[in-house]
This record gives C-alpha cells, sequence and structure tokens, in this order.
C-alpha cells in the first residue's frame, strides 16, 4: 500500500515538472529550451532518419561500455584474488587502488591522447579505468569479509584456489561485488560520454559525439536533449531492468541483503 | 574393529598478544571404527583445539592418523559440522548445499546427485524442503541439513562441534534422537563435542571428559541400556561422576589414555 502511495508521489511530481518545462518552453520559445513534443518528436526522427543516426551512435557507447566493463570486471577480479592470497601484492594493489579511485578518468585523457591517440583504445582504457578501480575494492572487502566458516567448509571438501574462488568467494562475496560492478558502470557510462564529447570524432563515434555534433555541426538543440533523454533511460534500463534483476535473482533470493 | 583415528602425542599452542599458550601437551586418543566419541570438557580447554587439528585446519605437534593415513591438510574422509547454523551457503538450495561436497569429489550424474541428497534428507527428515534457500529455514533444519551434507560424503569419520548447543530444548533432544537413530542404522564413526552431560550420555557409544589443561583425564565406554534416559541403571552414576570431572574432581588414577 505504501509502496503504491510512493509511486503514485513520484508520478505527480514528474508529471508537475513536465508541466512546468512545457509552460516555460511555449512562453519563451528559446533555442536551447525545447519543448518535450519538440524534444519527442526529434527523439522520434532520430530513430527514423538517416541524418541522425542516434541507434547507431548509441549501440556505439554501449559497445565501448560493455567491453570495458568486461575487460575491468576480469583485470580487477584477476587483481583481487591475487592482493587475498599473496599479502605483498595486496598492500601494493590496496595502494595503487587508493591513488588511482580518486583520479577523475576524464583527467587522464591529455595523457592518453598523447600516448595513445585520440581513438577507440584511449576510450576503452578510460572505461577499464572507471572499472577496475571500485571494482576491486568492493571485491576485495568481499573477499576479506567472507566468513570463516564458509572458508573452512570449502577447505574441508579440499577445494584448491580456483575452486575456493569461484565456489566460496565470489558467491559469498555477490552484494558487494554487485555494488562494485553498479559504482563501475555508473562512473563508465559518465566517464565515456565525456570522453567522447572532448574526443569529437572518434573511430566509432558514440552518443556523447552524437551530443556534440548536435551541438557544433547541426546546431540541433532539440537533438542535444533527445541524446540527454536516451542517455537516461539506458541508465534507466541498466539500473532497474538489469541490475535489480540480478539482485532479485541472487542475494535478496538468497537472504543476503535484507 | 579396526582402527578409524590415532592421535599420538598431539601439542598444540597458541601465540595471542605476545604469549604463547600450550593448549594441548602430548595428548593420546585412538578411536576405533563405529564409535560414536562425545568429549566433555570445561569451556577454553582445547575441545574445538583438537576437533580443528583432527580436521587438518590447524598446524599441529605430533602425528594424527586418519585410516593409516597422516593428517596433514583438511579432506573429506574427515567431515566437520559446526556449531553455527550459518554454515551452510545462502547462495545454495539444501538440496545443492548437500550435492556440491559431492559433486566437488567427482558425482558428476545428476540424476545420481538427486538420488543420494533426497535419500539423505529423508533421513534427517527433511523431505520437501529440497528447493527452499537455507535463509527460510529454522535453526534446527539448518543443523539437519549439514548433518545430511556431512553424512552424503560417507566420511570416515564425523566431526561435530557442539551441532546442537544453540538449539532449544525441545528441538536438542529432538535432533539427539534422530542422530542416534541414523549413527545406528549408518554405523557411523564419530567425534562429538558437547557441554551437555545427558547429550553425551544419549548419543556416545564412548564418553570423554577433557580437563581444564586439555589432557583427557575420564574415558568411559558408555554401557547404559539404549535408548538412554535419565531412569536407566547407572545414569546417575555416570551423570555425576562427569558432572563432578566438570568441576575438576575426576579420578585421578584414569590419568592418560584409555588401555582397553
Ligand atoms: N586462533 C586462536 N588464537 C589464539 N588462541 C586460541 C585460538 N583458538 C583457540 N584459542 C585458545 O585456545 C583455548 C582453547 O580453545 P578451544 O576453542 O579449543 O576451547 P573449547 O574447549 O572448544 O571451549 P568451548 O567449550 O568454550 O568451545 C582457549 O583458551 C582459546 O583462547
Ligand atoms: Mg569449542
Amino acid at each position: 500500500m505504501r509502496k503504491y502511495r510512493d509511486l503514485i508521489i513520484q508520478v505527480v511530481f514528474v508529471i508537475v515538472c513536465g508541466v512546468c518545462w512545457q509552460l516555460y518552453a511555449k512562453s519563451r520559445n528559446l533555442m536551447g529550451f525545447p519543448s518535450l513534443d519538440v524534444i519527442f518528436n526529434r527523439l522520434v526522427y532520430c530513430f527514423t532518419n538517416e541524418r541522425r543516426p542516434i541507434l547507431q551512435y548509441l549501440f556505439n557507447s554501449i559497445l565501448s561500455i560493455l567491453k570495458g566493463l568486461g575487460i575491468g570486471a576480469l583485470l580487477a577480479l584477476i587483481f583481487s584474488s591475487l592482493s587475498v592470497s599473496s599479502h605483498v601484492f595486496g598492500i601494493l594493489y590496496n595502494l595503487v587502488v587508493s591513488v588511482f579511485d580518486l583520479l577523475p578518468g576524464v583527467a587522464l585523457l591529455p595523457i592518453l591522447m598523447i600516448t595513445i591517440g585520440a581513438n577507440d583504445t584511449s576510450i576503452l582504457v578510460l572505461v577499464i579505468h572507471s572499472v577496475v578501480w571500485p571494482m576491486s575494492r568492493n571485491l576485495i572487502d568481499g573477499f576479506r569479509t567472507t566468513p570463516q566458516i564458509y572458508v573452512e567448509s570449502g577447505r574441508n571438501l579440499g577445494l584448491n584456489i580456483a575452486g575456493m574462488v569461484f565456489g566460496i568467494y565470489i558467491p559469498s562475496s555477490f552484494a558487494s561485488i554487485l555494488s562494485g560492478v553498479k559504482v563501475g558502470w555508473a562512473r563508465a557510462w559518465r566517464g565515456l560520454i565525456s570522453a567522447e564529447m572532448i574526443f569529437g570524432a572518434a573511430q566509432s563515434a558514440g552518443i556523447g559525439v552524437f551530443i556534440n555534433n548536435a551541438r557544433t555541426v547541426w546546431i540541433d538543440y532539440p537533438a542535444v536533449y533527445a541524446a540527454i533523454v536516451l542517455v537516461i533511460v539506458v541508465g534507466v534500463i541498466v539500473e532497474y531492468g538489469i541490475f535489480l534483476q540480478i539482485e532479485k535473482a541472487t542475494i535478496r533470493k538468497w537472504g543476503m541483503v535484507r | 574393529m579396526s582402527e578409524a583415528l590415532r592421535i599420538e602425542n598431539l601439542s598444540k599452542a597458541f601465540e595471542s598478544q605476545g604469549v604463547r599458550k600450550q593448549i594441548l601437551h602430548k595428548l593420546n586418543l585412538t578411536i576405533e571404527e563405529r564409535e560414536f566419541v562425545c568429549v566433555l570438557g570445561p569451556s577454553g580447554c582445547g575441545k574445538s583445539t583438537m576437533l580443528r587439528c583432527v580436521a587438518g585446519f590447524e598446524k599441529y605437534e605430533g602425528v594424527i592418523y586418519c585410516n593409516g593415513k597422516v593428517v596433514n591438510k583438511p579432506s573429506t574422509d574427515r567431515i566437520m559440522v559446526f556449531q553455527d547454523y550459518n554454515q551452510l551457503f545462502p547462495w545454495k538450495t539444501v538440496e545443492a548445499n548437500v550435492q556440491y561436497p559431492l559433486k566437488v569429489t567427482g558425482i558428476k550424474d545428476k540424476k545420481e546427485l538427486k538420488r543420494i541428497s533426497d535419500e539423505y534428507l529423508a533421513k534427517v527428515n527433511l523431505t520437501g524442503y529440497q528447493r527452499y534457500y537455507p535463509h527460510e529455514l529454522s535453526g534446527g533444519m539448518k543443523q539437519r541439513v549439514a548433518i545430511a551434507k556431512a553424512l552424503a560424503l560417507k566420511p570416515g569419520i564425523i566431526l561435530m562441534d557442539e551441532p546442537f548447543a544453540a538449539l532449544d530444548a525441545i528441538t536438542r533432544n529432538k535432533l539427539q534422537r534422530e542422530l542416534y537413530q541414523i549413527s545406528t542404522d549408518e554405523q557411523l564413526t564419530v567425534i562429538f563435542i558437547t557441554h551437555n552431560i545427558q547429550e553425551a550420555l544419549t548419543l556416545g557409544t564412548r564418553v570423554l571428559l577433557m580437563s581444564e589443561d586439555g589432557d583427557i583425564v575420564i574415558d568411559r565406554i558408555n554401557t547404559l541400556e539404549k535408548p538412554v534416559k535419565p531412569s536407566v541403571k547407572g545414569y546417575g552414576e555416570m551423570w555425576d561422576l562427569f558432572s563432578q570431572g566438570l568441576e575438576g574432581n575426576y579420578p585421578r588414577e584414569n590419568r592418560g589414555e584409555r588401555r582397553a
């Protein structure tokens, strides 16, 4: 019941915001502040028209991010496993993580541009950078707090290192792994779009490039808004359509979160 | 009867806060197959430490032989059942918890796994709970699953460290009766640690008392009539013997290892 009421409050809020937006946009008629129907029509136009192939741009971004997330997660897994099994590696890696985790990916861009060049590899490095450190933090945290009793149950079965990592440590740390992936994804998604905007047209242009083109080349502000809407929609789908579903199918079902 | 476990001159010390504390000093113990050995002893005397050495979780001095092989690491021929309810993996269903160790030891056939897990869950009266997750079970049910999981592996010896200690009295009695039945049916070899004299006398075919300083000071074959009730002949004497012993008053001539 309460949930239902909360939902209504949220919906009403969104509608009120929409109406205010609409009234303001219609009354002022500014180029940089299009009304909602204009944005919506532009979005439909972008979906269907060859001249603004927004889905192609979006697809490129999603592809880069999936690649980066995959590689980043794999690296985080390897480094985190090493740092819980070797003390020296652990303290060194901890240091590395604390340093790099504080560094916004965009701040690395000038260096990447000069060393690697303004290409897809730089973007990939940037996405990996946004993913690897927060994920490592969470993985190591999860591994360290794996209850002794699971570890001993696993050892009792004679599991080897890989068996312990995949059979015990990972499932037992699933909650913190998942929150690590969430943080990693959010940073990567934002980092990616900023990088794309700064780079301009890289080899495979992403949604950030689209926004930039809409602003500077096509001078099409409704398209800028359309792209922003799309970025938000993707975020919402990932958050509720993917992460929430994974959570429901795992840690919630297992009773590992309240 | 043949020997299941032999502990020779087991010594174990812990170092904590820079102080070395000797817990076990040259402990000797031999356990035959099909013995259900209950170990009583005051808190902190080293019962769990001994069990953990046998399980292979701790480094130790001396030698432990299990089925003739020297113990130097954990293995599925010595399965531990802990006191903590939360020893099951919360990410696996009841049935998967029982099957997982079997898979690890090489049983791959799904039907066979299902048959074994059903069989052992039935033995602990949990038929119908196969698909539950541990968080959906009560403490007593979780301990039953842990026992089923250990039994299914058919280990040479089962090591139980106060598995019923955190249960209420009624559930505890019920689980004792179940475990007694299973242990006679399956001819289990068990080391069972407990603080509860009644529990030791009910379950054990042999009952030991470990003293404050980690020696086995009483070692009795349990000849009480089964099923053991407080009303059976000799119960009172046995109870007194161990009750006194737990307070430090044990017959001094019994020191050292029992020689049959
Ligand atoms: N990892 C450890 N580090 C340091 N000391 C330890 C460690 N484990 C156990 N001890 C010490 O060893 C002694 C024996 O502990 P143990 O757990 O074997 O006792 P216990 O007989 O099982 O007691 P209880 O009946 O309360 O479970 C205790 O004094 C404890 O402080
Ligand atoms: Mg103990």
